[in-house]
């Protein structure tokens, strides 16, 4: 209902953390055009970065507002930070930590986003229809293992940078496209589905939940059990119809999670875990 | 520092105990950074400060902070989530930007402590060669006077000289040691353990034999603590005691506080400071039958008067990043909580490891440490040789004195905190049945006088009588109209942030916010050595550091110019049999 346009193209980060649903519900026009916003870290206000279109008076409601940032930039930051309820629309690219620490609602990205998306958040949905970058429902850097994505979903229709959904506690991510190495490194629970490639070490210590890679991968850790090879998976309604080869671990920590690895499209490097299953008499 | 203004402090409740001035309206003037007799000054051009129904205090004093040094820089490394949230960014000219909680950056323990009201914090420990780096840290941290304590108690040196049994080399040793790192006094942490950690991978208790040495941690100390006194520091030795952080380690504090039976003393001042005590004071056989030792050494704290203690009191609720030369002890507590360690090891002086953890309320190991550290401070009764300290920031961060003092001036604190942590581990202790409140006098004792007389810097330290430097630090509290032991909140949010601070006769802190940054000054020892026992000891560098060290004596040597504002104190020892 809101829409926002961009006044200059930003040549520095902009912090917009309070441009949620949650912040307008109730508020008047003038009121929200008086929200705190940073740039490059000095704070100013909504209407110094933005031209706010929108009725006078926002509903008390949050999940009856859409705002919407009819220009994108990869600049823009922490869009949809702790938001409950409500939607937020980029019609173009997002900044890093988009859904950051988010409780519920959705945000559609039409464009690409940076690393951190989806990192801490609680429940609602992320949907990007391009590409991401690093850390795709992740933690931050130095919290414990569990401190990452705690549920909701994340669809990203492009390519994911590295450690996609690292520390994640619970939750899916899907992600369209391939993604880079260290795929659901040190999960705890949770989902994650690449149906394209990945890079190295899927599944680094990670202790639970599932990794699937529809792709090729470049390697797998020597810390997982080889267990059996399935004809089709799915995962939460996803449906890939092709053979997987499934992995436990990883065992360096313990760990009981679930790896699934493309069959056909890695024959060269499971050949060798295929001739383990055959030896004790897995049919295939 | 020629520039400053006179200030005339008038009509505040002046707590001064090294002069003996317990609450009374005293006026404390100002000039040139030292403080003069009222009547020197110029009425006409000073600076007048009317701090009516308020507390004056001189600059408080901690004597036992991990503030700088390799170790510090470490668990800051491996902590990137202790600096998310607690960013400040910088008010120029006045103020750099702030970060951390646990491991926070140079500005923010500058600024944080003198917005307490601290002017002098000493960093307990390091390692010789890395002193250098520890100065760098020093000399960037500002607002405070610093020192620092350095480590000799896994020195191959000195084992090798307390193995010889040369008693007079050994002092000339630590004394060119403590001249040629710039730092005030000698640490001893869990005497002769790094040797055995790194040998066998375990620490030793007082009278375990270390490997490859004939001697024991016994004699380490005893011997230290010979040298002190030959060289007639002003800190003799400040100890950490063996077998820290395992259950039932009473004893070996008890048998550490028996050794000063042991030591020739030459002067009457304190030949030995247990520092953060709570670690070492705990009784039972296991975590699980953990009990207060407090008691016991509170009872031995009044058979062996030469004896001082810190407490390390414990902030429960908060989260700690422990870091100590102690190093087989945080292997072991890794392996409790299971998240992240480091391990360093240093050339032929030391160990170290850093390993965060957080007490929590209603643990019941963590409630018996809450318990020990005030057990101790309230049945010692002792303000002049008991000083609260957290051991930032092993058992909390510095930022929670004020609390911690609250805990000690009112049984209501006490008891209003004891709702909130494990009763399972009250019912096992005494705490509940001690009434004992320490007055403001006695919390202006045990930041300020004390530690002063302690570190032997009462000459111009700790105090507000002519001739002292002028830290001040003024509260905004009336100690005639608040009842502190009932209205304890008051108490700490007067102490949390001061009304105002003077360094050095300058206003840096107004309404408990930094107006100005100014840098302090870096005190460290220079005993003297008789020159026939230097040319000994020259011999004794010059091949002993070819055989162990991987650097020269010439790089070893930390320069004056390398500090930032150095003080030397010059100290005339007993050394040569005089």
């Amino acid at each position: 209902m809101y829409s926002l346009y961009l006044k200059t193209k930003p040549t520095v980060l902009v912090d917009v953390r309070y441009l949620t649903p949650d912040k307008f519900a109730g508020k008047g026009l003038t009121d929200i055009k008086g929200i705190d916003v940073w740039v490059g870290g000095v704070k100013t206000h909504l209407s110094e970065v933005f031209d706010v279109v929108g009725p006078e008076k926002a509903p008390t409601d949050p999940g009856q507002i859409t705002i919407t940032f009819e220009v994108g930039s990869n600049k823009l930051c922490y869009i949809g930070y702790r938001m409950s309820k409500g939607k937020i629309v980029v019609k173009g690219d997002a900044g890093h930590l988009v859904g950051y620490k988010m409780v519920g609602g959705s945000i559609v990205v039409e464009g690409s986003a940076r690393d951190y998306v989806g990192a801490k958040m609680k429940d609602g949905t992320i949907e990007i229809h391009g590409s991401v970058g690093h850390r795709l429902g992740g933690k931050l850097p130095g919290e414990k293992m569990g401190k990452g994505m705690k549920g909701g979903t994340i669809v990203v229709h492009g390519n994911a940078g590295s450690e996609v959904g690292v520390g994640m506690e619970r939750g899916l991510i899907i992600v369209g496209g391939s993604a880079g190495n260290l795929v659901g490194c040190g999960m705890l629970g949770g989902s994650v589905v690449v149906r394209g490639g990945c890079g190295l070490y899927p599944g680094a210590e990670m202790s639970g939940g599932r990794v699937i890679v529809g792709g090729r991968v470049d390697a797998i850790l020597p810390s997982f059990y080889v267990d059996s090879i399935v004809p089709s998976i799915s995962v939460r309604g996803v449906k890939l119809d092709k053979p997987f080869m499934v992995f436990i671990g990883d065992v360096v920590v313990g760990g009981k999670g679930l790896l699934y690895i493309s069959y056909n499209d890695n024959k060269e490097l499971l050949e060798h875990y295929k001739s383990l299953i055959e030896e004790v008499g897995v049919e295939l | 520092m020629c520039n400053m203004v006179e200030i005339l402090i008038k009509n505040g409740f002046v707590y001064d105990p090294i002069n003996g001035v317990n609450g009374e309206v005293v006026d404390i003037a100002v000039k040139d950074g030292k403080i003069v007799d009222p009547s020197q000054i110029d009425l006409s051009k000073a600076l007048i400060v009317d701090a009516k129904g308020k507390v004056v205090m001189p600059g408080g004093i901690d004597m036992h902070s991990h503030i700088a040094g390799p170790k510090v820089n470490i668990g800051r490394l491996m902590r990137p989530e202790d600096h998310y949230l607690t960013n400040k960014p910088h008010k120029l000219p006045y103020r750099r930007a702030e970060t951390g909680l646990t491991t926070p950056n140079v500005f923010r323990i500058g600024y944080e402590y003198v917005r307490m009201g601290y002017t002098l914090v000493v960093e307990p420990a390091t390692p010789p060669i890395k002193t250098r780096h520890t100065h760098e840290e020093l000399n960037d941290i500002p607002m405070i006077d610093k020192a620092a304590f350095v480590l000799v108690d896994s020195n191959w040196l000195a084992l090798d000289l307390i193995t010889e049994g040369s008693r007079d080399l050994l002092a000339a040793y630590l004394a060119w040691l403590l001249y040629t790192t710039k730092t005030l006094a000698l640490k001893l942490v869990d005497p002769g353990s790094d040797v055995s950690w790194v040998l066998t991978g375990r620490g030793i208790d007082i009278d375990d034999q270390i490997p490859t040495y004939n001697i024991t941690p016994r004699d380490i100390i005893r011997e230290v603590g010979n040298a002190a006194q030959l060289l007639n520091l002003p800190h003799k030795m400040h100890v950490h005691c063996n077998r820290l952080g395992y259950p039932g380690n009473y004893l070996t504090t008890l048998k550490t506080m028996d050794i000063t039976k042991d030591i020739s003393r030459l002067s009457e001042t304190p030949a030995l400071h247990i520092t953060h005590v709570q670690f070492t004071g705990y009784k039972g056989d296991g975590w699980s039958t953990l009990e207060s030792g407090g008691e016991d050494i509170a009872k031995a704290m009044k058979v062996n008067p030469y004896v001082t203690l810190d407490l390390g009191q414990v902030i429960p609720g908060r989260p700690a990043t422990t870091m100590t030369a102690d190093a087989p002890f945080e292997y072991v507590l890794y392996h409790l909580t299971r998240w992240k360690w480091a391990s360093v090891d240093t050339e032929v002086e030391a160990a170290a490891g850093i390993v965060p953890y957080k007490y929590k309320k209603k643990n019941y190991v963590n409630t018996i440490q809450w318990v020990i550290g005030l057990e101790i401070a309230l049945l010692v009764r002792d303000p002049w040789r008991v000083i609260p300290t957290t051991d930032h920031p092993n058992a909390g961060p510095f930022k929670d004195y004020p609390v911690m003092f609250s805990w000690l001036i009112s049984k209501k604190a006490r008891e209003d905190f004891m709702k909130e942590v494990s009763q399972r581990a009250l019912r096992k202790t005494t705490l509940p049945s001690i009434d004992t409140e320490f007055s403001l006098y006695d919390i202006a004792i045990m930041t300020r006088a004390a530690p002063a007389k302690l570190l032997g810097l009462d000459r111009f330290k700790g105090h507000l009588g002519v001739g002292a430097d002028a830290d001040i630090a003024i509260y905004d509290l009336n100690p005639k109209e608040v009842d502190l032991s009932r209205d304890y909140e008051r108490f700490v949010k007067a102490f949390k942030r001061a009304w105002l601070v003077i360094k050095d006769g300058e206003v840096v802190v107004r309404e408990g916010e930094v107006v100005k940054t100014v840098y302090g000054r870096t005190y460290y020892v220079n005993p003297e050595i008789p020159n026939d026992l230097r040319k000994e000891l020259d011999k004794f560098l010059k091949t002993k550091f070819k055989e162990y060290y991987s650097i020269t004596l010439e790089t070893f040597h930390i320069s004056k110019y390398e500090l930032r504002r150095a003080v030397e104190i010059p100290i005339s020892t007993k050394l040569g049999g005089v």
